[in-house]
C-alpha cells in the first residue's frame, strides 16, 4: 500500500514536471521550432531524424521588422536578412538566455545552432540503427575519409568465421571482404572448402587455404559452431551501404573494405599452443592488423611471435578480458600490443572490463550488435568485440597510409582517445601518449579523430606570422582533394575573400594589438595558424643599463649603453613579428644607436644638470610601433669640488664633496669612515687663458684654502685629479 | 557491565550455533532421473542460447521449476514433443552468466540438507584458462521425483 503511494506520488509528481516543461516550451514554442533533446547531460538537436550537438555558445535570434538590437545583447553577427547570433554570456546557461530572449517582445524567433557533421554518411544498412557504438566512437564522421582499403588485410584469429555470412561473404553483392589467398588456387565452387586442387600451392605447409585456416582441426574450413570470430570479423568487416545487415566500421562503401583473413585458433577455446603459429602465418601472409579476442598462457613461443609480428610492422589489438580484475591477462599484458577494454553506453568502464597498468584504450563493448552464425544476428557483451573496434581503426588509418609504424598507429589511436565517464586521467609514468587512467587507459576509441590525423597530418596553413591593415594572404596546403574547406578568422581580423586554398585577410581596423588566428575547418577538423595582428603591445619594456644593472641611475659623463628586454624576453618579439626599437630622450641628451636593434649608448654631456631624466622605448614591427614605455633615471657622479664663498674677493675653500652615486653604494657608512678615505689630490687653477695661477700636489685633507687677494678680476678654472677622476669647477674673483 | 557481557556473549553463542549449524548441514546430492536420449536432446535444445524465450529472461542467473507439459510448451521456441511424465517427475533447469564463453560447468546438481529441509542447486564452473572473452551464458537441467516438486530450491553458483 505504502508503495503503491509512493509511486503514484512519483508519477504525480512526473506529472507536475510534465506540465511546468509544457508550460515553459509552450511560451517558447512561438518564437521556437526545433526539437531538442538532452541525452547524457548533453543538449541535441533533432533533424530529420539524426542528432546534433547544440552550439551552447550561440543563440540566433530574428528581429521584429524595424526593431534595433537590444545593446544589452553580446553581438556576434548579422546578416542582411534580419539573423543575428548573440553569445550566450558567461553568467547565463543557454537555457537561462533562451528564457530572457524568450519574454523581450522586439524578438520574432529564437533558433538553436548545432555543431554539424560534414559529408559523412549514414549506412543503410538494416540494422545499423541498433549499433550504438557506432556513433560512440565517432564512425560517422571517420566514414567520410575511408571505409576501408582492400589492400588491408585483418587477421582475425579466433573461434572461426562464418565466410558464408552474406554481410561478410558474397552474399547477394558482387564483392566480399573475405581475404582470399592469392598464392593458393581458388577452389573449384567457392563455398565448398573441398573443392580446392589438394595442393599446397603456396608451400606454406597449408593445403587449400584459400579463405584462412582451421587450426583447430587442421582443416582450410574455419567456419565453426561457435559465433564468437564471426562476430568480431563482422564489427571490422561487415560489408557496409550495402542495404543488408550491419555496417563493418571498415566494411568498405557498397563496395570492398578491409579484408578480413580468418584463422580458427579453437573452437570453444583458443589454444595457445596455434596461436603463435597463427600469428606467423597471417604476418607471412600480408596483415597490417592481427585482432586478438581471447586469453592463453603466456610462453615464449608466443612472446617471439608477437615479436616478429611488430618487427614487420604488424599491429596487434587485444581485448583486455572480462574478469572485473585489475589483472589483465595475457597477450593482453604483453607490452608489445594494444590492449583493450570495454565501455557501456554512459561512457563508463564495463563493469566486467579488466583494467589495470597495462590498459591503453577502450570502446563500447555492452550490447554489441553483429554477426551471428548462419547468417544470423547477435547482441553480445565483452572486451571481445571491444577490441575489434579498435583493430578496425587501425586498419582504416593503414588504408589511409600503409607506411606508417606500428608505433605511430598507437600513438595516433592513444593520443586521439577521447577522456570520458568523468574518470581521473593523469600523466602516469609509462603512458606517454598523454592523460591516461587506470580503469579507462588512455580513454575511448575515437574513430574521426583518429583518421583525421592521418588525413591532414601534412596539411598546413603557410604565411606572415603578422596581419596588418593592409591585405595579407595565406594558403592551405596539402588539402585532401575534393574537401570543403571553411575559413574562419579570430575577431582583431576579417576575411577579405577566400578560396578553398587561399584566405585573405587584414585587420579588423588600425587600431587592434593582439594575437589572432586564421583557422581552415575541414569536415570539423581544425587547422590552425597563429598570427600577430596590428602593431607589438608588449605589456612591458625593460630598459636595462649595462653600466648598473638593476639600478636606475646614469653616472654623469659616462657612456650607458642602454638595451630594451620584452616581459617575456624574445617569445614577444617573435610573436609580435618586433623587427626594430623607436628611442627617445630628454632634451640635453646625445645619443647614437648601435647596430644591434634593441640597444642603444647614451652619453649625458655637460653641462650638467642633476636629477632626472627619461628615456623612452617603442616596439616596433611592420605593421606600425607601438605603445611608448618609459624609464626615468637619476643623474649622478662620485665626486665634484665646492668653492665657499664663489664668487670671492681674497680667498675661497676648495672641497672634494662626494657626490650621489657615492652617497647610495655607501649610504650604510657613517660619515666620519667616509671623511677618513680622502686620499691624496693634485690641485691646479687657471685664468681664462690658460695661464697657471696655483699648483698644489699631493694634498691630504678634503679641503684647502687659497688666497685670490692679489688675482685680477675674472673666472678661474678649477682641476682637481683625484683617484683616478678629474673633477672642474668654475671659481670668480672680484674686486 | 557484567549484564551487558553476558548479553553480549549470549548474541555471540547463538551466532555462532547458527553458523555451526549450517555449516555442519549434512548436505546430500538427490540423484536425478536418466532420460532417453532423444529426451536429453529436445531438453538441451530448449536449454541453449537459442531458446529466445530464456535470452528475453531480464535475469542473468536463475533456475525454472517445470512441473507441468504445458510449463514446458511454454519453455520452447518449437512445437518440441518431449517426453517427460510429469506425473513422476519435474525438472529443474536455468541458466547462469558466465564471463567468457569458454567457460564450462562441471558439476551441477541438487543437495538437500535434511536437517533444515534445505533444497540447493549447486552449479560448479569450471573457469577457462584459455579464453575468449565475450560475456555468455551456461544452461542446465536435470529431472528429478515429484515428491521434492513443492519445496524451495535455491540456486548457487562456485
Amino acid at each position: 500500500m505504502k508503495l503503491h503511494y509512493q509511486l503514484n506520488k512519483k508519477n504525480t509528481m512526473k506529472k507536475v514536471y510534465l506540465l511546468l516543461l509544457l508550460m515553459t516550451l509552450s511560451s517558447y514554442s512561438q518564437k521556437i521550432n526545433q526539437k531538442i533533446t538532452k541525452i547524457n547531460d548533453k543538449y541535441k538537436i533533432e533533424n530529420n531524424g539524426r542528432l546534433f550537438d547544440v552550439d551552447m555558445n550561440t543563440i540566433t535570434i530574428k528581429l521584429k521588422k524595424g526593431v534595433e538590437l537590444n545593446s544589452n545583447y553580446k553581438f556576434y553577427r548579422k546578416n542582411k536578412l534580419g539573423y543575428v547570433d548573440l553569445k550566450v554570456p558567461k553568467d547565463y546557461t543557454i537555457e537561462n538566455y533562451i528564457s530572457l530572449l524568450s519574454s523581450d517582445e522586439s524578438i520574432e524567433k529564437i533558433e538553436y545552432n548545432s555543431i554539424g557533421h560534414y559529408i559523412d554518411f549514414i549506412p543503410n544498412d538494416d540494422d545499423e540503427h541498433l549499433q550504438w557504438y557506432l556513433s560512440t566512437i565517432n564512425y560517422y564522421n571517420a566514414n567520410e575519409f575511408t571505409t576501408g582499403n582492400s589492400n588491408v588485410i585483418v587477421g582475425v584469429l579466433d573461434s572461426g568465421t562464418d565466410w558464408l555470412h552474406s554481410d561478410l561473404g558474397l552474399g547477394n553483392d558482387t564483392y566480399q571482404n573475405i581475404y582470399l589467398n592469392a598464392g593458393e588456387d581458388t577452389w573449384s565452387n567457392p563455398d565448398n572448402p573441398n573443392s580446392g586442387n589438394g595442393i599446397d600451392d603456396d608451400g606454406n605447409g597449408l593445403i587449400d587455404d584459400w579463405k584462412g585456416w582451421n587450426y583447430a582441426n587442421n582443416s582450410n574450413d574455419v567456419r565453426t559452431i561457435n559465433f564468437h570470430g564471426t562476430q568480431v570479423s563482422g564489427i571490422i568487416g561487415a560489408k557496409t551501404n550495402n542495404n543488408h545487415g550491419i555496417a563493418g566500421i571498415a566494411g568498405g562503401n557498397n563496395n570492398e573494405g578491409v579484408k578480413i583473413l580468418p584463422y580458427c585458433i579453437g573452437i570453444a577455446q583458443p589454444l595457445g599452443a596455434v596461436l603463435d603459429d597463427a600469428i606467423i602465418e597471417a604476418v607471412d601472409n600480408g596483415v597490417k592488423v592481427i585482432q586478438l579476442s581471447l586469453s592463453v598462457a603466456q610462453t615464449n613461443a608466443i612472446d617471439n611471435a608477437i615479436q616478429y609480428a611488430i618487427n614487420r610492422n604488424v599491429i596487434i589489438i587485444c581485448a583486455s578480458g572480462n574478469g572485473s580484475s585489475n589483472n589483465i591477462p595475457y597477450p593482453a599484458s604483453n607490452n608489445n600490443v594494444i590492449a583493450v577494454g570495454a565501455t557501456d553506453q554512459n561512457e563508463i568502464r564495463a563493469n566486467f572490463s579488466n583494467f589495470g597498468n597495462n590498459l591503453d584504450i577502450v570502446a563500447p563493448g555492452v550490447g554489441i550488435y553483429g554477426l551471428d552464425l548462419n547468417d544470423n544476428y547477435i547482441t553480445s557483451d565483452g572486451t571481445s568485440f571491444a577490441a575489434p573496434q579498435v583493430s578496425a581503426v587501425a586498419a582504416l588509418i593503414y588504408s589511409i597510409n600503409p607506411s606508417l609504424t606500428v608505433q605511430e598507429v598507437r600513438d595516433i589511436l592513444e593520443t586521439t582517445a577521447d577522456k570520458v565517464g568523468g574518470y581521473n586521467y593523469t600523466i602516469v609514468g609509462g603512458h606517454p601518449n598523454g592523460t591516461w587512467d587506470d580503469e579507462m587507459g588512455y580513454g575511448r576509441l575515437n574513430a574521426k579523430k583518429a583518421v583525421e590525423t592521418i588525413i591532414f597530418e601534412d596539411t598546413y596553413i603557410s604565411g606572415s606570422s603578422l596581419a596588418c591593415s593592409s591585405n595579407t594572404v595565406f594558403s592551405l596546403f596539402n588539402v585532401p582533394n575534393g574537401i570543403s574547406v571553411n575559413w574562419q578568422v579570430s575577431s582583431n581580423l576579417q576575411i577579405v575573400s577566400s578560396t578553398n586554398t587561399q584566405v585573405t585577410v587584414k585587420a579588423s581596423n588600425s587600431t587592434v594589438s593582439g594575437s589572432g588566428y586564421i583557422k581552415a575547418i575541414i569536415s570539423g577538423y581544425e587547422i590552425q595558424k597563429i598570427v600577430w595582428v596590428g602593431p607589438p603591445s608588449p605589456d612591458e619594456l625593460d630598459i636595462q643599463n649595462s653600466n648598473y644593472s638593476g639600478q636606475d641611475f646614469f653616472v654623469a659623463g659616462e657612456q650607458n649603453v642602454l638595451w630594451v628586454t620584452t616581459k617575456t624576453s624574445a617569445i614577444d618579439e617573435t610573436v609580435m613579428g618586433i623587427d626594430d626599437y623607436d628611442w627617445n630622450y630628454s632634451s640635453g641628451w646625445s645619443h647614437f644607436e648601435t647596430e644591434d636593434k634593441d640597444m642603444v649608448s647614451v652619453v649625458f654631456v655637460p653641462p650638467y644638470s642633476y636629477g632626472y631624466e627619461t628615456v623612452y622605448v617603442r616596439a616596433c614591427n611592420t605593421c606600425g610601433e607601438g605603445n611608448w614605455h618609459s624609464e626615468s633615471y637619476q643623474i649622478m657622479q662620485n665626486y665634484y669640488l665646492s668653492f665657499s664663498p664663489n664668487p670671492t674677493y681674497d680667498e675661497t675653500t676648495i672641497t672634494i664633496e662626494q657626490g650621489t652615486l657615492e652617497e647610495t653604494n655607501q649610504k650604510s657608512e657613517s660619515a666620519e669612515t667616509a671623511s677618513d678615505k680622502i686620499g691624496e689630490w693634485d690641485l691646479e687653477i687657471y685664468n681664462i687663458m690658460n695661464v697657471q695661477k696655483l699648483k698644489k700636489d699631493n694634498l691630504k685633507s678634503k679641503s684647502i684654502k687659497i688666497q685670490t687677494a692679489g688675482w685680477t678680476e675674472g673666472i678661474y678654472l678649477v682641476r682637481v685629479k683625484y683617484k683616478d677622476e678629474i673633477l672642474t669647477g668654475k671659481l670668480l674673483v672680484i674686486k | 557491565m557484567k549484564k551487558i557481557f553476558l548479553i553480549f556473549t549470549i548474541v555471540i553463542t547463538i551466532v555462532n550455533c547458527s553458523n555451526n549449524e549450517e555449516s555442519s548441514c549434512d548436505w546430500e546430492v538427490i540423484p536425478s532421473i536418466i532420460v532417453p536420449q532423444e529426451t536429453e536432446n529436445n531438453l538441451n535444445k530448449v536449454f541453449s542460447k537459442d531458446n529466445t524465450i530464456l535470452n528475453n529472461n531480464d535475469e542473468n542467473n536463475f533456475i525454472l521449476k517445470i512441473t507441468t507439459k504445458q510449463q514446458l510448451n511454454n519453455l520452447s521456441d518449437d512445437e518440441l514433443d518431449i517426453d517427460v511424465d510429469f506425473d513422476k517427475y519435474f525438472i529443474l533447469g536455468g541458466r547462469i552468466q558466465t564471463s567468457s564463453i569458454s567457460n564450462r560447468i562441471s558439476i551441477h546438481q541438487l543437495k538437500v540438507c535434511n536437517a533444515q529441509s534445505s533444497y540447493n542447486y549447486e552449479v560448479i564452473i569450471e573457469k577457462c584458462t584459455e579464453c575468449y572473452p565475450a560475456l555468455g551464458f551456461l544452461y542446465f537441467w536435470n529431472i528429478y521425483p515429484k515428491s521434492i516438486s513443492e519445496n524451495e530450491v535455491t540456486l548457487s553458483i562456485k
